[in-house]
This record gives C-alpha cells, structure tokens and sequence, in this order.
C-alpha cells in the first residue's frame, strides 16, 4: 500500500466556531436530549390533568402568577448579556470583557435560582401531595437543575477568562455556552406557560 | 478559517502529486507511534482514552453480560423444562427472568452495537478518535459501574423481581417494598447516561470528522447505520429517564406519578416505558442492519444495491419505530381507533425492513458468494429474522394480539427477531471484524460449528414457543400444572438451550485459541472496501498514518491498486485530527484530541457512587452533585502546554 | 466450501417436516386459542390460519428467492475482469425489477393483513347478542373475585375463582383490580383484557357450546401470577339459573354436632377476619368469599381440584403450596381440622 499526498492541511486553523466545532454538536444534542425530557414531563403534566375533575385539584389554588412572571422576565432578560458576551468571544475581543459580561449572567441565574424557590412554594402543593403536586415539582425542580448547571458553568468559564491562561478554544466555549443558556431560558419558557399559565385554561 | 480554496487540490497540477517516500512514512510513523503511544500497566488502563481501547472493553464486558444472561435464560428453561419443577422458587425465578431480561437488554444488546461502532466508526470514517474522547471513556465506567451495581444487588437477594419492564403498581413502593426496584431504576440511570454518551461520541464523529471526499452519499452503510441509531437513542432514552426518575420517586420520596388514589395512573408508565422500549429494539436492530450490510458487500465481492434505498429504509424504521409503542399496550383500556392506527404503523415498518431484505438478495445474486462463518451468519439472519418479522405482522393485529399477548408466542417472536435479527448479524461481524482487532484470522472449522449449533439451537428452543403461546402457556410463569399438556414443547426448548450454551462455548474457545495461533490476516485479508481495512490488522493507536483521501462509495475498492490518495499537514506531536465540513468533508480545521486522564474513572466512581448510594439516602443526590461539579470543573480547567492551541494575549491592565 | 447448498437443503426440508408435526397440538384442547368456543375466539382462530397461511407463503417465497439467488451467485462462472466490485447494467435492470416487485408485494400483502385484522377487530368490538349478563370481576393477588350484580341486594352473588354463564348467552364482563395490573385471558373464548388498578376495563364472550373452560391471569402480577387461573363453567339456562338461586342462598346452618363444631373453630379461629360466609358472622373481605366453597370445582384459583385432602393441606400451609400468598399457615388440630372440613363441605 503506497500513499499519495494530495491535500496538504497545515495551514487550517484549529480552532473554529458554532456548527464548525465539534463542542457545538455535543452541546446541540445535549440540548435535543434534555428537550426531549422536558416535552415528555409537559405530556406527562396534561396526561395527569385527565385523572382530576378540576385541575389544579380540589383544594389546591391556582400557582402564583407573581413570582414566577417575574422569573420569566429576569430570565428573558439574562439573554441578552449572554449573547454580548458571546459576540465578544466570536470578535476574539479580550478576555476580561467577555468574563464582566459573563458574570452578569451568572448574577441573574443566581436570582432565578433564587426565584425558584418562591416559585415551588407558590405552587401551592407538594410534592408528595397527589399527580400534580408530583408533576409540577419534577418540572421545576428538574429545570432548577439546568439553572444551576447553567449558572455554575457560565461562572467557571467567567473565571477562567479572568484568571486564565485563556485559549482561543475557551472562545468557542464561550459562544456554546450562550447556546446553552438560550436553551434553559427557552425551556422555561416554554415550561412556564405550560404550569403557571395554560393551568387557568384548562 | 481558510478553507479548501488554500489547498492544493489533484485537478489543479497537470501529473498526478507524487507518492510519499517510505522514507517520510517511517518518520511519521514513529512520530505518530511516539505521541500516540497508550500509557502501560494499570494506570494506562484506567486513564486510557482511545476508542479502540475502550470499545474492547465495552465489547467484552457486554460478551460477559451476556454469557450472564445465557445463563440466567438456563436457568428459565431448566425450571420449565417440567410441569410443577422445584429447581427454583418463584421468588428467585422472578428475579432471574427480570435480570435476564434486564441484562440482554440494558447491559448487553444495546452496549455491544454501540461499542462496535465506536471502535469502526471513527476507523469507517477515516479519522483518529472519536469527537470527545475523555466522554468516550466515562461511558464506558458508567456501563460498568451499572452492571456492577445490578449484579452486587442480585448476588445479595435484592436483584428486581417486577420484570425487566417494571411495570407499576407491582413495581411500586406498595408491591414491591425494599431496594430491590430501586437498584434497577438507578441501574437504568448509569446505562442511559453511557448509551446517551455513546450517540452523542458516534454523531459528533461522523458528522464534523470524516475524511476528506466522504461526502454524504459515500458514508458506509454501516456508518449510516450507526447515525440513526444514535438520533434514535437521543430521542428515545430520555423517556425511560424520565419514567424511571418517577419511579424511583414514587419509591423512594412518595411522588405520585402511578399511584391512581393520588390521581396518578399505572398507564402513564407504560405510555412512558414503551415510548423508550419500542425504539429500543430498533436501536438493537439497526446496527444490526449496518453489519449485515458490511458483510453482504465483503463476501459477495459487490458494493450493496440500492444505496438510497438502504438508507431511506433505515431511516424510515427508526422515524416509524417511534410510532409503535401502544401494540404492547393492546390489552389496555386504550381508545379502539387509536388502536387501529397503530396496527397500521406497526404493519408498515415492514415495508422498510422488505426493502433491505430484497436489496441485499439482489446484491447476493450479482456477486460472488463466499461461504464463510461471517457469510453464513448472514444468511441465517434471513432464515431467523424473516420468521419474526412475519410473526410481528401477525401480533400487530389487535384481535389476533389479544389473544397471544403475554404468552409465549411473544416469548418465540422476539427471541426471533432479537436473536435472528441482531445477534446473528453480530456474530457475522464479529467474525467479519476479528482479524482487523486482533491481527489473527479465527478458525473457519469452530465457526462452522458455532453457527450451526446456534442456528439449530435457535429453531429447537424458540420456535415450539410459538405453539405453547397458542396451547395456552402465559409468559413470566414459575411453573404449571401436568394436565396442561405443555411439558412435551417445554422440554424440547429446554433441549435446545443446550445447543444455544455450547455454541457459546465453541465461540470463546474460538476467539481465545485464534489469538495465538490464528494465522496473520494482514490488513485487509477478506479484499472488503470501507477504510478500516486500510490500515494495519489490529491498527495503530493513531488508526490511520496519514488521513485518507476518498474518491468514492467504497474506498478500497474505487483507489487505484495497491495506492491510497492521503492528507498531510496534520501535527505529530500533539494528538491531532482533522475536522471537516458536514455535507461534502471538505476540511475545514485541524482539531486536538483530549489525551488520557483519571478524571473520566473518578466522575464515574463519585458520580456514579452517588447515584447508587441515593437508593438509600436522598443526600446522595447533594454529595453527587458537588462531586461532579468539582471533577467536572478540573475536566474542563485550562492547562497551558505546548500542545494548547494559541493562548489568548492578556491586555495589561 | 463444496456441497454446502445441498446439505442446506435436505437440512431445511427435515427441519420443516419436523415442525409442522406439533403445529396440530394445539388444535384441541384446554385453553388454547386454537379451539374456539364462542364466536370471538372463532373469529380469532379463523385469522390465525388465514395469517399463518400468508406468513408461510410469504417466506417460502422470500426465502426460495435468497436460495435461488445464492444458487446463481455461486453457479455463475467467474467474470474475466477480476475486480468488478458493481454490478453490471444488465444486471441492475433485472435486480431493480426484483426489488420493486418485492416491496409491491410487501406493501399489497401487508394491506390485506391490515384489512383482515381490521375487519375482524370490528366484528369483535359489538356485543353478539342481546341482554348481556353482567358480572364483575375484580383481580387481587392471585384470586378472581367474581360478582354478578343484582338490583336486589340479596341476589347478589359473590363467588371466586369460578365463572358460571349460560351458554348462547353474551356475558359483559366490568373489570378492575384492588392491587396490581391482572389480566383475564379464557383463550377457548375471548382474547384477553387487562384488569388495571384506577380503571375500568370492559369485556364480553359469548360460550356457545357447554363445557368447561380454563383461563389464567395473563398479566404478571407478583409471585404466584403462575397460579391465578379460573374457570368458565357454560351449561344450559336452567342449570345456569339454578346454580345462580342456589348461590345466592346463605349458608346453611349446620345440623349436625361434627359440623358445628367446625363452624365454631371457622368462626373463633383467624378464617373470618379474611373470609366471607354469608349467613354467619363471617364477613372478612381480605379473602375469597366462602358461601358456597364445596361447589367450586378447584381450590387456589385453580391451582388444585376441590378435595378433602387438597382442602386440608391448604388450610393448614398455603406458603407450600402457593409461596407468598397472603393466606398464613394455620395450627389446627386434627380433631379441629376434621369438624372444619366436614363444615367447609357443607358450603354447596
């Protein structure tokens, strides 16, 4: 078996961003898995609804709109740190800037994590109470579980562009990252409507 | 950030570029040999994070799963070979056939076609290792440290008792008080984690590390394969996460998730439990498709007909095996026109598997057939998997399914298409792909008598089922009454079992004599096509000395005689592959492979440690968090060295 | 590897001629799907041979196509070009032709299996008949408690473990379980429905010729799930009604002194705190209802026919005969034990 050289690669750089990283594909199908997690407990919440003839049960009020609105809106709102960090890193701006911006982002998960708890306790339920106590809590508490996921990552790589020795790679974290975070806010989102607001209507 | 326009590509010099000196090759070589080289002993052992080494381990250890299996499925048929038997009590029998069904299916089926491909797919596809190599190696502790905890449980008389299915109220706090469903819920937990790690590695690898010229249409058959197999395990995993998390709380917290005084439902499990478990056996099965096709393509000599095709059916049967879970729930208060339209999904995926089937014939028929073990274990998933298929068409029909559900036939249906339709192809892999992991050839003599004691072992043990589910016999059943009439069947299974032990017997003789004294297969002793026979028998740690260039759908069989088109450019001093563009490979950047490290074996140990000990005290859950945050932490550290690519200059402050 | 296509063969048709010979066991017979007794397990029965025999064309065809084509493969003399890897245009004509009639008929049979199936799910889905007999059966771990309900509460009727109907009669049958998932599976009769803790499930039969049949809980539900049969007794309307008065009756009141010296060691004793007779001060519910036990044909959910001395080993220790029922070991004296059975077979 002889070989013939016809490509030459030395010259490629070896780092890249977005679709072009592996990193990024780990992230995205990390992101497909726990989706799909999260879209099987919301079918798992309306399955439950048809064992009750009133929902939320008898006895149980309606969860807080107040608290969690403005858990919401926080965590609409810790986008948009994100995404300038994440602009920062693909402009290979220096590392201390985009670790300012990451830190605030780790200050409003702090606070939604915070949140969270006012949260479960305005569900007005428990967990060991009956299906729906048991269903609410395991989607709040599993997404509290991206949020601090989320927000103790989102810190590590914040320290590390203070501390360093920060690599190009760290960048492309970076911007992975704010992929990430987009999905646990989306999540939310999504899973807000489906427990605080979809609840009256149904 | 320069692309193809940078590189020199053949259509633009007038001679073709000139061969590589061998000069040059041993030079690389021994670069590559030096950086490359796996730690020894045991720490090199317990740090290692290339592919090939972890795939064995992952090979090996679902073998020894399932010789465990085997032979908790002797003890089943020892048991039932008589009416009224006492070889054991119902309480020890429930326990072995759920750890036999939970072994074959969580610690053997699903790992062992994973493993494979990891240890092909990175060498299909013509790359150095998979995308996250340190991931690579927690899956497999994971997997390990699942089966442990599974076996420790049952060798102590807490080994599950509800079924491999598990399902609620039996499996419930209520019905089924102690530990003993809890370890198989955790148990779940570490074999998910691995088999979730396992399809992200395998996507990752083959979407952004193909060698340059793999476009889309060129990937291997059986690379496909394991793509859709992993986007199956991406979406179907996380429901028996879920189902199995609410399980374990029901138990252990007091949630009431299948509790119908609490408003909880017994049917929400089995919506939750066969959502994963229908795909699951396509996730057995699809791989098993790729294998068959690897084989096909090998010993006929032909590339496979219908590329398209093949591809379409493949992924045709993982959108609709989506779409089948409520045919195991027939017997259940469901809605009678959703149930037809599952008979019709369910009917439908036989559509896909014929076109397979009638691709691989034509194949066959235009080729030059060679009769090897690997061959004949081909055509003996015809003969075995056609037969379960035809009875899955069958019990797809609601009227005809309530009659046979939860009896035996089941029992001969699903050995049929497990056995028939997935280990077959495995075994035709393995001896396919033996003489490229271990250098040696395995002896075609013991693998004649391999696959003729397995196959008739097979036809003797499974195929009676079908008759004693029609006579009558339940499944999951400890024993019956004499004037039932079903001893005579019973006893011919249990018969046949013997012929199924000592073709397994025959098999590890097989593979343990070869290693000495097979004789040397060289790199590519059967003349098949795809990359991985392009490189020395068993490869190098680096795989391939230089990145191959390809110029068509079957790489060996479309370059020139005795040449390989190549890349160079890539570091040898540093672990580094090449990565390339999803459509066309057309390369895109270099990339640096995570080198060995403890700390995959330590997140399992911590991690995994806690995860066992939340069984029996919620702070196991906290402990484990914090541990994974610090091992995870110092995973993802920075550490400066000459191999890190270019550090970021610090603006003085 | 010479000679191997021939060994196949001669293999394959002593291998079939084998296995054809026990498909005709489960014609007759004791709980088997194939001996139809009531029109939806006739119905059934009908579509198992029609799909059978599709099934066994389809892979007589399938697999006579993968032999041909092997037979060809190895048969053809070798190409001159030595490594022609694709096939020839030729050939890809005839193998594109085989493909789509191969999946054209896939797709063609597949249909008719979905028609016939779903025809014949309809035909099953209605009740055959009119006024139905209603009867409840609620599954526990391992016994069928059976009622069959009644506007007047002294008509009900609760019995275990065995189901009398009339024959030509449709019986719906409401079903639930106290426990865990159970399944009630008469295959001479009627495909199985499962009986689901928080549901009601629904099925109906029709016995159209007298005669007994077995049925077995076809869920797994615990440790003894292999021992929770039941039987269906279908006899003609008068004997149905007769048995139906009789069963509603209260137990008699024992006349003798053998007798009553067992009622007194059945009612001091722990069997009323699980057991019911009527008519006595018996009302425990935790196990089958007693009234009228001696007219039951097995006892232990079919586990054993109704004798003395099966009566007798099981009073006294259940464990060894159905491990890890609910039922406890009794110490009873012989003298006691006597009196108890000579009682108990005054329960008609």
């Amino acid at each position: 078996m002889r070989r013939r050289a016809v490509l030459d690669v030395a010259i490629l750089d070896d780092h890249s961003f977005s679709y072009r990283a592996p990193i990024w594909w780990g992230n995205l199908l990390m992101i497909f898995i726990e989706g799909a997690a999260f879209a099987l407990m919301v079918v798992a919440y309306y399955y439950i609804r048809r064992n009750f003839n009133t929902w939320p049960p008898e006895r149980t009020y309606l969860p807080d709109m107040g608290v969690s609105s403005v858990n919401v809106i926080l965590q609409l709102i810790s986008v948009a740190p994100m995404w300038y960090a994440a602009k920062l890193a693909f402009a290979h701006e220096p590392p201390e800037e985009v670790g300012r911006w990451l830190m605030l982002v780790v200050a409003f998960g702090i606070a939604a994590i915070i949140l969270r708890a006012f949260e479960l306790r305005g569900l007005h339920t428990r967990y060991d109470s009956n299906a729906y106590g048991s269903i609410t809590w395991m989607i709040l508490i599993t997404h509290l579980a991206h949020l601090i996921a989320g927000s103790l990552e989102t810190l590590l790589i914040a320290l590390v562009m203070f501390k360093g020795p920060v690599e190009r790679k760290h960048y492309t974290d970076t911007t992975v990252m704010a992929v990430y975070w987009y999905f646990v806010v989306g999540s939310w989102v999504a899973l807000w409507l489906v427990v605080f607001v979809s609840v009256r209507f149904i | 950030m320069a692309y193809s326009q940078a590189l020199p590509m053949r259509e633009d010099t007038p001679e073709p570029p000139p061969l590589i000196t061998v000069d040059v090759e041993n030079d690389v070589r021994a670069k590559l040999t030096a950086t490359w080289r796996e730690k020894s002993g045991l720490w090199g052992w317990l740090t290692s994070t290339n592919h090939k080494s972890i795939a064995k381990r992952y090979v090996i250890t679902a073998l020894i799963f399932f010789a465990l299996g085997g032979l908790e499925a002797g003890m089943i048929r020892m048991q039932l070979s008589r009416p009224e038997n006492r070889f054991i009590g119902p309480d020890l029998y429930n326990q072995i056939f759920t750890m036999h069904g939970s072994t074959m299916m969580f610690l053997f089926a699903v790992p062992v076609m994973e493993a494979v491909g990891l240890y092909l797919v990175p060498l299909m596809v013509g790359t150095r290792n998979v995308a996250f190599p340190r991931l690579n190696a927690l899956g497999y502790w994971m997997y390990l440290g699942g089966g442990i905890l599974l076996y420790a449980a049952f060798f102590v008389n807490t080994g599950p008792d509800a079924g491999w299915f598990a399902y609620v109220p039996l499996s419930g706090p209520q019905y089924t008080p102690g530990k003993r469903m809890d370890i198989w819920a955790q148990m779940i937990t570490f074999t998910e984690i691995a088999a979730l790690i396992g399809a992200v590695e395998i996507i990752t690898t083959v979407f952004k590390q193909r060698a340059p010229g793999m476009s889309l249409n060129r990937i291997p058959l059986f690379v496909w394969a394991e793509v859709i197999t992993s986007f199956m395990i991406i979406f179907a995993l996380p429901a028996i996460v879920v189902s199995s998390t609410m399980l374990a709380t029901d138990r252990l917290i007091d949630t009431h998730f299948f509790n119908p005084a609490e408003g909880g439902d017994a049917l929400l499990w089995q919506h939750l439990f066969w959502f994963f478990g229908h795909p699951e056996v396509y996730i057995i099965f699809i791989p098993a498709l790729g294998m068959v096709s690897s084989v096909v393509e090998t010993f006929t000599q032909r590339r496979v007909f219908g590329y398209p095709a093949m591809i379409l059916s493949m992924v045709s049967t993982a959108f609709l095996g989506f779409g089948l879970w409520v045919h195991h729930m027939f017997a259940t208060p469901l809605p009678q026109l959703g149930q037809s339209f599952f008979t019709a999904a369910s009917s439908a995926i036989s559509i896909p598997s014929g076109v397979q089937i009638f691709c691989w014939i034509a194949t066959i028929w235009s080729g030059r057939p060679r009769f090897t073990t690997s061959f004949m274990f081909v055509l003996g998933f015809f003969f075995l998997f056609i037969i379960g298929g035809l009875t899955g068409v069958m019990i797809a029909s609601v009227p005809y399914d309530l009659q046979v559900h939860d009896t035996f036939f089941i029992v001969a249906h699903f050995h049929y298409v497990l056995l028939g339709g997935a280990v077959f192809p495995l075994w035709a892999g393995f001896y396919l792909w033996y003489p490229k992991l271990t250098g040696r050839m395995l002896s075609e003599r013991l693998g004649k008598w391999n696959f003729w004691l397995f196959f008739i072992g097979m036809n003797v043990t499974f195929f009676p089922m079908h008759i004693l589910g029609l006579m009558g016999m339940p499944r999951r059943v400890y024993t019956y009454l004499p004037e039932m009439g079903w001893g005579g069947l019973n006893a011919l299974a249990s018969f046949g079992a013997v012929f199924i032990v000592a073709s397994g017997v025959v098999f590890v003789v097989n593979v343990l004599r070869s290693l000495s004294v097979g004789a040397p297969a060289g790199d590519n002793p059967w003349n098949a096509p795809t990359l991985e026979w392009a490189t020395s028998s068993p490869p190098p740690s680096y795989n391939h000395l230089f990145i191959p260039v390809v110029e068509g759908r079957d790489p060996l069989w479309d370059a020139a005689p005795g040449e390989l088109s190549v890349v160079t450019g890539l570091r040898t001093d540093r672990h580094e592959g090449l990565v390339t563009s999803i459509m066309d490979a057309i390369p895109e950047r270099r990339y640096e492979f995570k080198k060995e490290t403890i700390l995959p074996l330590l997140l399992a140990v911590f991690g995994g440690g806690s995860i066992a000990i939340a069984v029996f005290s919620p702070w196991g859950v906290t402990i484990g968090a914090i541990f994974t945050f610090i091992i995870l932490a110092c995973w993802f550290w920075p550490t400066i060295s000459p191999d890190s690519d270019t550090p970021v200059a610090r603006r003085p402050s | 590897m010479t000679g191997w296509p021939t060994f196949a063969w001669r293999n394959t048709l002593t291998w079939c001629a084998l296995c054809c010979a026990p498909l005709t066991v489960a014609c007759s017979g004791f709980q088997s799907v194939l001996d139809p007794r009531g029109p939806r397990a006739e119905a059934v029965a009908k579509l198992h041979w029609t799909l059978t025999a599709i099934a066994t064309v389809v892979y007589v065809v399938v697999i006579s196509a993968l032999v041909f084509a092997v037979w060809r493969a190895w048969r053809r003399p070798p190409v001159l070009e030595e490594h022609q890897y694709h096939e020839t245009p030729e050939q890809a004509g005839a193998m594109r032709r085989g493909v789509i009639i191969g999946v054209a008929a896939t797709v063609v049979i597949m249909l008719i299996f979905i028609v016939v199936s779903v025809s014949t799910g309809s035909t099953l889905a209605k009740v055959g008949g009119d006024k139905p007999l209603r009867i409840d059966v609620v599954g526990h771990q391992w016994w069928w408690e059976v009622k069959y309900d009644d506007p007047d509460p002294h008509n009900i009727v609760s019995t275990a473990n065995e189901i009398h109907v009339p024959v030509g009669r449709p019986v719906l049958v409401k079903m639930t379980s106290t426990d865990v998932i159970h399944s009630f599976w008469a295959p001479n009769l009627a495909g199985k429905k499962d009986l689901i803790p928080g549901h009601e499930t629904v099925t109906w039969f029709r016995a159209d010729s007298a005669g007994i049949y077995r049925g077995q809980c076809a869920e797994f539900c615990g440790h003894q799930h292999a021992k929770m049969a039941f039987y269906v007794v279908a006899e003609p309307r008068l004997e149905f009604e007769k048995w139906l008065d009789q069963q509603r009756s209260e137990a008699k009141t024992p006349t003798d002194s053998l007798t009553q010296a067992g009622e007194r060691v059945f009612l001091s004793g722990p069997c009323a705190m699980c057991h019911t007779i009527s008519g006595t001060g018996a009302g425990g519910t935790i196990g089958p209802d007693l009234t009228h036990l001696a007219s039951r044909r097995t006892i232990a959910a079919g586990t054993l026919p109704m004798t003395t001395g099966n009566l007798a080993g099981w009073i006294l220790d259940p464990q060894s005969i159905k491990p890890g029922v609910k039922m406890p070991p009794n110490q009873i004296d012989p003298q006691s034990l006597q009196a108890l059975l000579a009682y108990l077979g005054t329960l008609k």
